[in-house]
């Protein structure tokens, strides 16, 4: 038989046997970030996202990457049918498995000359089998990563033959498998990919060697038409993703981040790893395709084909057809490497200037797929090399036998592909059998005649990832909405930030203290539209790989107690660990309702929880520019709620600490305790932790004191007049430098403003020093601190009304609140009341609140839930309120009363004496008195290290493993594992006592009870004075009455037919003018109009309404037809008629050149 | 006349691969090291292109090396040699580019 036929039937067969055995046991395998799709249920798959807005994905979700999946779950849908979903799987995986070797067999016998054709077998083998297919195109498991793996070979095949001999027909065929492998663009960096592949193509083909301008010409001229067409046939799904996704994008990414994760990856994928195109941080790191791995033995399996492909590498150089396949391997290699050394910045340049590269910020998983593609042609090519040399100087066994070894070294390090462990890990397989409970539960609601509304999932994780206890085990990417198909499922947020926080809500509200109100669960159940609760009692809810250590589900067991004794719902149905609730018929509202009146809500920087406190009415809120309201919009807002804009710690040391800290900085800069070295501190972690972005920062801003620090020793020094004039210059430059840049959207200025703050108010203090000691120097001295002030303020990083607080005897510590306020005029001011004044003595008379620069009068009315500190007037558009930041009393009880684990014994100085080493760690804990959510604590502890450097304290909440006493037994050395954990160090070159005082994190909003810890794994140390004092810290609300209105009473009447997800239609009556509140997230693309005797009105006051949906004011009463469309949506339909039209012309083309060539022949 | 043309070319490549490898001049003294030896490498190669064999020796030298501290689990040196001698091929190879261009192999 022909190798032509044999090599494709060998292949065919090898699929069959390889996936088989990965599908042995009858289970399918889904999870991590495909989740259930593609095989399970693709027809509901192709209902969701053959639609760029995913209504059944509560309350609504803009997804427009994802429609170019639709023409592979069309294909699956109408298998659906025929064959069960672990048939469709393995099917599915046998062609990509074919295809990935039969695509790069068909390519290396295209570039191969006929001498060495025979070689393509063991580029075949190469690309199927080498670390980078092993771990990151299977072990990945990410569709469009498999898809692109196998239908790259082929569209390189067709593109060289386009570029080189210029038939249309092969440019077609390219075309054609784009089509049928659109999937995987999907990710839109498969886009940057492939077109670099095409584009590294084309260049070698025009440069290696120059083939002079007129074939440069036709070349540029094939490679634009080629892309042209590429866009049109394709422009179906690019106008859509292109137009939404960017807007979505830069909400979910920051240029920071990306070039933080680039960085990292950097770190990962170094040179000794990507010689051996290998994954390191799931071969390695993880471990997840097993230890053997780390053995030596494996360690050294894969050089062996790196050593081959760098023979390879100089063979090709040597010879004329294939020195253009060693040149683009090399360049692939550099792009694949991304930060990692050498020549590491040129990537970080791009993605500090381009947020739109951004999405290949994990280069060696996005671009790596090219190293094995073009390395192996030049892997055949070296073993070529090795075999001839092998045959010349040991003779034809010994080189046989060499080639068999290298091939059986390539098999045997991709062994998980034959043993079927190639997907998931230990602890994830990704190996599902969805639970029997689920399928009957998706029956009974088929079965309900209240086919209405949203179906909400419990416990609400605030995340879009599960894992759920079922037989296999399932963690992955929450499809609640796959697995449910009758209504909308509300299970994971949407990725818009104010949607996603409302959302939120949903995560405590089934909580205390929030579950004594009734009223207030089924005001946010109406408004999100939920008809259905189910409680998913097999979610792993103390999973903190799942969840991270920021967030804790409530316990479902715990919750189920609660959610039945909730009078509005009922118990309908319990399916194993699945319980089904609905809300009774006469609580449940429609997805679209009027209202008559409406609350005007500000959210600013205010979690959910803290507006809802504060807006407990039953009228819907709204969000929008006030002057954007009309007179008959604004006759109907009942009050305006305006949260703080933006929150701002304000602390500065007392005088003496000042100029103690002046000191330091001044004489010993360099002194890690310094305040210059704590920045430095700072620089290093960020470096450590990838954020090149806010590490610059941070050694701009030592500069800038270095600059100071020169300046004040020049003067101190006397020296000569020039060189003062020039430091201070330089000092003005340094800090131009530093707030020219983006500023305020850093990881610095977000976790550190305190810190920052602090060191430019110790730059404030010594200029004002040094302004003092130079009179002639005294107006430059002066124009740069206040051009610092002033830069300072613009970055919300000291407050406006700084005058007043200069440094006195005491520290000053005070919150600051900004407020935008929409209108001028009188507005109340409010705290919430969380039991507050019981624990903050004379707290009224001690908060000292202010206005801008004025003290506000504080009347101090208290209710259960509020407290009334006054009216004030607001006449200008930006305000700051502050108030002193006040500690609680001590809330912890005397040290000797602290439970104590290990060796600690009492000293007579009232002191505990604390040894750990290798024999066991020892720790005290203790409750912390009065605990509610989101506290934060301030925390004073005096330490004397006798030997050792380090221990922890830690907070532990009762949302974490609080009762698990089976922790403490298991803590080891390192260990700081809890929500709160800080590491107390010695401060370098400190001896003796030394006290320790930081501020914690706040708690998780829903815990209830909360310990400290004071743990050391290995030392001794001295502990006294421990004291643990609660910070005050409620936000303070701005109220105003404009209208006294009733509560809404129902004012118009609805059908509505739901004819997509992206339209809606029906018949409206309204018996006045009218608040349209729609339940899908807000988006400007929705559209309302009014039809009224052929007449259409389109509604233009749409605002943002109950902080996720959107409302509109209908201003005039009647009857009318109405639609409710997506916009955004109409791209599809302009894209797949442009894409429609290219394809007839291309078939048209084809067709005439076909007669053409026929009538020629003839 | 060379041994001048040789500074010149060793000062420029310096900046270019100070550029290339941070993008900033405020560098460490260990961190010079890397672009000094490419800097160096480039000029040499520049100013005799008879050095190319021995600078393509010393790159596969530097690869087997980082390989030996690859498996002696000694990765941040093996990091640093091997992005050493893959950085001094890459300069090596780029300097056969206007041999590819006009006969397409070296």
């Amino acid at each position: 038989m022909k190798s032509g036929r044999l090599v494709p039937l060998v292949l065919l067969f090898v699929s069959v046997a390889v996936v088989g055995t990965w599908f042995r046991e009858g289970i399918i395998y889904a999870g991590a970030e495909v989740g259930l799709s593609p095989y399970f249920n693709p027809d509901r798959f192709l209902g969701i996202q053959q639609f760029t807005w995913w209504d059944d994905v509560a309350p609504g979700m803009l997804a427009p990457h994802f429609i170019s999946a639709v023409p592979f779950y069309f294909l699956l849908s109408i298998l659906q049918p025929m064959f069960s979903p672990l048939i469709l799987q393995a099917a599915i995986f046998c062609v990509i498995f074919f295809l990935i070797g039969y695509g790069i067999y068909l390519l290396a016998t295209d570039i191969l000359d006929e001498s060495r054709k025979k070689y393509a077998v063991f580029a075949t083998l190469f690309y199927m089998f080498n670390s980078y297919t092993l771990v990151s195109v299977w072990h990945r498991f990410l569709y469009s990563t498999l898809i692109l793996a196998a239908t790259l070979p082929f569209l390189i095949l067709f593109w060289r033959k386009w570029i080189k001999g210029g038939r249309f027909i092969h440019l077609s065929i390219f075309l054609l498998i784009n089509f049928f492998s659109v999937y995987m663009y999907g990710n839109l960096a498969t886009v940057i990919t492939v077109w670099i592949a095409l584009l590294l193509i084309s260049l070698a083909e025009v440069l290696f060697p120059w083939q002079g301008k007129y074939y440069t010409g036709k070349l540029i001229g094939k490679f634009f038409t080629g892309l042209i067409l590429w866009l049109l046939v394709n422009i179906w799904w690019i106008a859509p993703t292109f137009l939404i996704a960017p807007v979505i994008l830069s909400q979910q990414h920051s240029s920071e981040n990306n070039i933080t994760t680039l960085i990292l990856l950097g770190r990962q994928t170094v040179i000794p790893y990507l010689l051996q195109l290998a994954n390191p941080f799931y071969l390695f790191y993880r471990q997840e395709l097993g230890e053997v791995y780390s053995s030596t033995f494996f360690r050294i399996l894969p050089w062996i084909m790196s050593a081959l492909i760098l023979i390879g590498l100089f063979v090709s150089l040597k010879l004329k057809n294939y020195a253009k396949y060693a040149v683009i391997f090399i360049v692939a290699l550099l792009l694949s490497k991304g930060a990692a050394a050498p020549f590491s910045y040129p990537f970080i340049f791009g993605f500090e200037h381009s947020f739109f590269i951004g999405i290949i910020r994990n280069p060696f998983e996005k671009l790596g797929i090219l190293l094995p593609l073009f390395g192996s042609i030049i892997f055949a090519i070296g073993l070529e090399g090795c075999y001839r040399f092998g045959l010349r100087r040991f003779g034809l066994g010994v080189a046989r036998f060499g080639v068999f070894i290298i091939i059986l070294a390539l098999i045997i390090f991709a062994w998980p592909m034959f043993s079927g462990r190639i997907f998931g890990n230990k602890e994830f397989p990704v190996r599902v059998k969805v639970p029997e409970s689920y399928i009957q539960a998706n029956e009974w609601f088929k079965q309900q005649k209240e086919n209405q509304g949203v179906i909400l999932h419990l416990p609400f994780s605030g995340q879009d990832v599960v894992t759920y206890d079922w037989k296999e085990g399932y963690h992955g990417v929450e499809q609640n909405e796959i697995l449910f198909t009758t209504l909308p499922s509300l299970s994971r947020t949407v990725g818009v930030k104010r949607v996603d926080d409302t959302l939120n809500s949903l995560t405590y509200i089934f909580n205390q203290p929030f579950l004594e109100n009734e009223e207030q669960i089924l005001r946010v159940l109406q408004l999100l539209n939920i008809r259905y609760i189910v409680l998913h009692k097999d979610t792993k809810w103390e999973d903190v790989a799942t969840y991270g250590k920021d967030i804790k589900l409530i316990n479902p067991f715990e919750m189920e107690i609660s959610l039945d004794r909730l009078n509005f719902l009922k118990k309908d149905a319990l399916f194993d660990k699945l319980v089904i609730y609905s809300l009774k018929s006469q609580f449940y509202q429609p997805k679209i309702v009027f209202f008559d009146t409406a609350e005007l809500v500000y959210p600013g920087e205010s979690d959910i929880m803290q507006i809802m406190s504060f807006s407990q009415g039953k009228n819907p809120t709204i969000t929008a520019d006030y002057m954007d309201l009309t007179e008959t919009v604004l006759s109907r807002i009942g009050e305006i709620s305006i949260f703080p804009q933006n929150i701002l710690q304000y602390s500065v040391a007392s005088e003496s600490a000042l100029i103690n800290m002046a000191s330091n900085m001044l004489n010993d800069p360099n002194n890690p305790a310094s305040v210059m070295g704590q920045l430095r501190t700072i620089e290093a972690n960020f470096y450590q932790s990838g954020q090149l972005s806010s590490a610059n920062l941070v050694r701009e801003i030592i500069v800038t004191g270095e600059t100071l620090v020169r300046y004040f020793n020049l003067i101190r020094q006397q020296a000569e007049s020039k060189l003062i004039f020039s430091a201070i210059e330089n000092y003005n430059d340094s800090l131009n430098n530093i707030f020219e840049n983006n500023f305020k959207d850093l990881s610095l200025t977000k976790l550190y403003k305190q810190q920052i703050a602090n060191f430019f108010y110790l730059h404030l203090y010594i200029l004002e020093y040094i302004e003092k000691q130079r009179p002639d120097e005294r107006q430059k001295i002066s124009d740069i601190s206040i051009k610092l002030i002033n830069s300072l303020k613009d970055n919300d990083l000291l407050p406006v009304y700084l005058q007043s607080y200069l440094p006195g005897k005491q520290e000053i510590n005070r919150k600051i609140l900004k407020y935008k306020i929409p209108v001028k005029s009188k507005y109340e001011i409010y705290m919430a009341n969380n039991n507050t004044p019981d624990f903050y003595p004379d707290l009224l008379s001690k908060l000292e609140l202010r206005v801008n620069d004025k003290s506000a009068t504080i009347s101090g009315e208290i209710d259960d839930k509020r407290i009334f500190l006054g009216d004030y007037d607001f006449d200008g558009s930006l305000y700051e309120i502050s108030y002193n930041v006040l500690l609680s009393v001590n809330l912890v009880p005397e040290l000797d009363d602290f439970l104590k684990v290990g060796n600690i014994k009492s000293e007579n100085f009232g002191a505990l004496h604390l040894t750990a080493n290798a024999a066991g760690i020892a720790f005290l804990e203790s409750p912390i008195g009065n605990v509610k959510g989101r506290d934060i604590y301030k925390i004073s502890v005096d330490v004397l290290f006798k030997q050792g450097s380090k221990f922890y304290v830690e907070v532990i909440q009762n949302t974490e493993d609080f009762e698990d006493k089976k922790k403490f037994q298991t803590l080891k050395q390192g260990d700081c594992t809890f929500h709160s954990c800080y590491i107390i160090e010695l401060y370098p070159g400190k001896e003796g006592w030394q006290n320790y005082t930081f501020f914690t994190q706040a708690l998780n909003l829903a815990s209830r009870k909360s310990s400290i810890r004071i743990l050391i794994d290995n030392g001794e140390i001295l502990i006294k004075n421990l004291l643990v004092n609660k910070v005050f810290d409620e936000d303070v609300v701005l109220k105003k009455r404009v209208n006294e209105l009733p509560d809404s009473l129902p004012v118009g009447f609805v059908t509505a037919d739901y004819q997509s997800p992206v339209f809606y239609s029906g018949k409206i009556r309204l018996d006045k003018p009218t608040f349209l509140f729609f339940k899908e997230t807000f988006h400007p693309g929705w559209n309302l109009q009014l039809v009224k005797d052929g007449k259409v009105q389109t509604v233009d006051n749409h605002y943002l309404g109950n902080l996720y949906g959107n409302i509109w004011w209908v201003d005039n009463p009647g009857d009318f037809d109405f639609r409710i469309e997506f916009t955004p949506e109409q791209n599809v339909g302009k894209g797949i008629a442009v894409t429609i039209v290219t394809t007839i012309i291309i078939v048209l083309i084809n067709c005439f050149l076909y007669f053409k060539r026929s009538i020629l022949r003839k | 006349m060379r041994y001048l043309l040789g500074i010149i070319f060793f000062a420029i490549f310096s900046l270019v691969f100070i550029i290339l490898e941070y993008g900033r001049f405020t560098l460490q003294k260990d961190e010079l090291i890397q672009p000094v030896i490419f800097a160096a490498v480039a000029a040499a190669i520049f100013i005799n292109c008879k050095c190319r064999r021995f600078v393509l020796s010393f790159s596969l030298i530097l690869i087997i090396i980082m390989v030996v501290f690859y498996l002696f689990n000694n990765l941040s040196v093996s990091n640093w040699i091997g992005s050493l001698g893959v950085g001094i091929l890459v300069i090596l190879i780029f300097s056969y580019l206007p041999n590819l261009i006009k006969n397409g192999h070296i």
